[in-house]
């Protein structure tokens, strides 16, 4: 099946052609399900989250039109995995990504002395976002890749084409610079 | 921090990142393609069956999983041209009749006021977003003599760089925008085959519907009689190019060829056009004028300038708006590069093009606009009073389970003469807003119940706001018309007079519609509606009577 730019699937869902589902899903679908994987733990949650999530495009396409056809699928998958993962709280999860994701970043923008509760949640969201676009692309992407979508460093060695290595090395450069300028603007 | 922390704080990336993330694959093609895999998962999923092309969706072999390229395909331009095209007309051919059922609805309803219910099943988007709605050829005069606002919070200068981009100014025309009269009059025969000048009604990246007298157009590939009917009381529609054998690809011989590229757009009453994304062959970028009757006039262009390997830049439109009422253009565009290597560049540009007895001034600005843009609700107004533009910008879409979408953004205003942008909101959230007598009015989600605030910011004198539910909301020559959210799927329509105090509120009507919004208020009298349902114009008496056309 060819792989369609978004535009064009975009133009499928206007005009109410189930090819769009299928062509989002081609694209997307493979990313989508490994980063719910990695929040709910279950690779069977983590479908029922893509297919919950094609079906919100399908609702919402049109009147929305999205300008990033994939980071508006990721986002509303990963929001359905997030409320997965809640309702599973007493489970066990899975292979443990968000977890570690989280361990491995918490370093960087948390201190015990000045705990960031103290700050405005969206003001760090925002230093964060800004930083990140001050970076190459292919360390942001990276990092979107770890931190935001949840997937094992493998997994994001394969999005991009790199070795685990290259991956390890460039996230935590990526930390340690992002440690460095939260320090500089006073949240740490 | 807990772990519920971090993941509140990563929702807050960006959508343009997540995007990059998401495609960043399909933009380097060195990279492995993972998606067989998915799909070999998925295909065997029946929930997607329902939804699936059987013929397109069944299950791969392992053969035909085997075939599928590792890398994305690179479609070459012309291919990817055809398909956008060819995406394009059948979106416009789907809107076409969509829209036709509305507007047959319409006529019928208009003939027959006995018939009182809504039209199901229309599903256009707002135009509101790319038109302005003020009065053609209105004087420029309260905007040439007025001063701008004071400045409130931080300014950022505009980055004033003409030089930047080769923009050919003898082609324009500076009464083009203020020059309100059509070359074809009412009974007249315009270029498209029907009679009476030509209008905009829907303005979309997709598509654009116009209407005549006689019919109404769609993406300038097709058009439906507004009295014609089959035998089975359908309306009549067809092609605009009844040529016999003809391809539709030459615009000098094919309406359909002509208007489809042409991407159309405009302001109700007059239509512009500008020159097609990505055409490598053309020898200049225009934005021009339309008349009814076929004739062009440019209004701005942008010279390429690059070599025989196409090394060099090239600027184009992304998408404009006209403001007849400050004389100006507001204009997204892209100013792309390709270096010697090989390489290419495209960078984002807002500008403001403001028309003027020297020439026209080109000021580009520091905007970040949303990249996801709602349904129904503006990024942009102008406001005659002060003659400033009001954006909104630095925006995510955030949802909040009572309300929906709705934008935490930032709004700014732009001065259309020396492109000052000046910060006047930061933070806020927003599920509507409009500007009105120089001041800003928005509706603020209320985290603790179900209900918004209404807000008024006043570069004078600061904020003030009170409680409301509405929903959206529009304002009308000193009249707020909005939705105000009595319970899940139960609205109802009020009216109160310009400001946050509601306690005058009126109720208009009740209606039982989900996602009910007011789209845009031009007439007290009609009030454009947007729902689950559909789209529909309520008629409104002097009683606060609705009908329903």
């Amino acid at each position: 099946m060819q792989i369609l730019e978004d535009s064009e699937i975009i133009a499928l869902f206007r005009q109410r052609s189930q090819d769009a589902i299928s062509a989002a899903q081609h694209k997307y679908g493979a990313l989508c399900i490994n980063m719910a994987a990695n929040l709910t733990g279950s690779r069977q949650d983590a479908e029922e989250c893509l297919n919950d999530a094609l079906l919100r495009l399908w609702d919402s396409i049109p009147p929305n039109m999205p300008e990033s056809l994939g980071g508006y699928l990721m986002t509303v998958c990963r929001r359905l995995a997030l409320d997965c993962r809640k309702s599973k709280m007493r489970e066990k999860r899975g292979s443990g990504q968000a977890e570690l994701a989280f361990e491995e970043l918490a370093g960087c923008i948390a201190s015990p002395d000045q705990p960031e509760a103290q700050f405005d949640q969206r003001a760090l969201q925002s230093a964060i976002s800004a930083f990140l676009d001050q970076q190459p692309a292919e360390a942001r992407v990276m990092f979107l890749l770890r931190y935001w979508s949840c997937l094992s460093v493998q997994e994001v060695a394969d999005e991009c084409g790199a070795g685990v290595s290259k991956v390890k090395m460039t996230l935590l450069r990526t930390r340690n610079k992002l440690k460095e300028h939260l320090e500089q603007e006073g949240y740490l | 921090m807990n772990e519920q922390d971090f993941f509140d704080l990563m929702s807050g990336m960006s959508e343009r990142q997540i995007g990059e993330a998401a495609e960043w694959k399909y933009k380097h093609p060195a990279e492995q393609d993972s998606s067989s895999e998915i799909n070999a998962i998925l295909s065997q999923n029946p929930l997607l069956n329902p939804l699936a092309d059987t013929k397109k969706t069944e299950p791969h072999s392992a053969a035909e999983t085997e075939a599928v390229p590792q890398t994305p395909p690179v479609q070459s331009k012309p291919q990817s041209r055809f398909i956008r095209h060819s995406a394009v007309g059948v979106a416009a051919v789907a809107a076409a009749f969509a829209l036709a059922i509305g507007g047959l609805a319409w006529k019928l309803r208009s003939d027959n006021p006995e018939v009182s219910d809504m039209t199901p099943g229309i599903s256009i988007t707002s135009t509101s977003e790319a038109v302005t709605s003020a009065p053609a050829g209105e004087s420029l005069s309260a905007a040439e003599s007025s001063t701008t606002a004071p400045a409130i919070g931080e300014t950022l200068p505009a980055a004033v760089d003409p030089d930047a981009y080769s923009i050919d100014q003898t082609v324009t025309e500076p009464d083009m925008l203020t020059q309100a009269d059509d070359s074809v009059q009412a009974g007249e025969p315009n270029f498209l085959g029907g009679t009476g000048s030509l209008r905009t009604i829907v303005n979309e990246d997709f598509y654009t519907i116009l209407e005549d007298d006689m019919f109404w157009y769609f993406n300038g590939t097709m058009r439906i009689s507004k009295a014609q009917r089959d035998e089975h009381g359908v309306a009549v529609s067809e092609l605009l190019c009844q040529n016999a054998g003809c391809a539709h690809n030459d615009p000098e011989t094919c309406l359909v060829a002509r208007c489809s590229n042409a991407n159309l757009f405009g302001t109700g009453d007059k239509i512009f056009q500008m020159s097609q994304t990505v055409e490598h062959n053309a020898d200049q970028f225009t934005f021009s004028r339309l008349f009814s009757d076929g004739s062009e006039h440019d209004m701005c262009a942008f010279m390429i300038d690059r070599d025989e390997n196409d090394v060099g830049s090239y600027t184009y439109y992304r998408s404009a708006a006209v403001i007849p009422e400050l004389n100006a253009v507001f204009a997204e565009l892209e100013q792309c590069r390709t270096l010697e290597n090989g390489s290419t560049q495209s960078q984002p540009i807002q500008a403001v093009m403001r028309l003027s007895d020297n020439g026209i001034s080109f000021l580009q600005l520091e905007l970040n606009l949303p990249r996801e843009r709602m349904f129904g609700v503006p990024v942009m107004q102008s406001d005659p009073e002060s003659g400033l533009i009001w954006f909104l910008t630095d925006s995510s879409i955030m949802h909040e389970k009572n309300y929906g979408y709705y934008y935490h953004a930032k709004i700014v205003t732009v001065d259309p003469k020396t492109g000052e942008v000046v910060t006047r909101l930061e933070n806020a959230d927003i599920l509507d807003w409009f500007v009105a007598d120089g001041k800003l009015y928005y509706l603020e989600p209320d985290d603790q119940k179900l209900a918004s605030r209404i807000c008024c910011f006043d570069p004078d004198n600061g904020s003030e706001s009170a409680s409301g539910n509405l929903v959206s909301f529009s304002c009308c020559e000193g009249t707020v018309y909005g939705v105000k959210l009595v319970s899940v799927g139960k609205d109802s329509i009020i009216r109160f007079p310009l400001g946050t105090d509601l306690s005058a509120a009126e109720t208009v009507t009740e209606t039982n519609n989900l996602l009910a919004s007011v789209a845009e208020v031009t007439d007290p009298n009609r009030i454009l509606y947007l729902s689950d349902s559909g789209v529909a114009y309520l008629h409104i008496d002097g009683q606060g009577d609705i009908q329903l056309p």
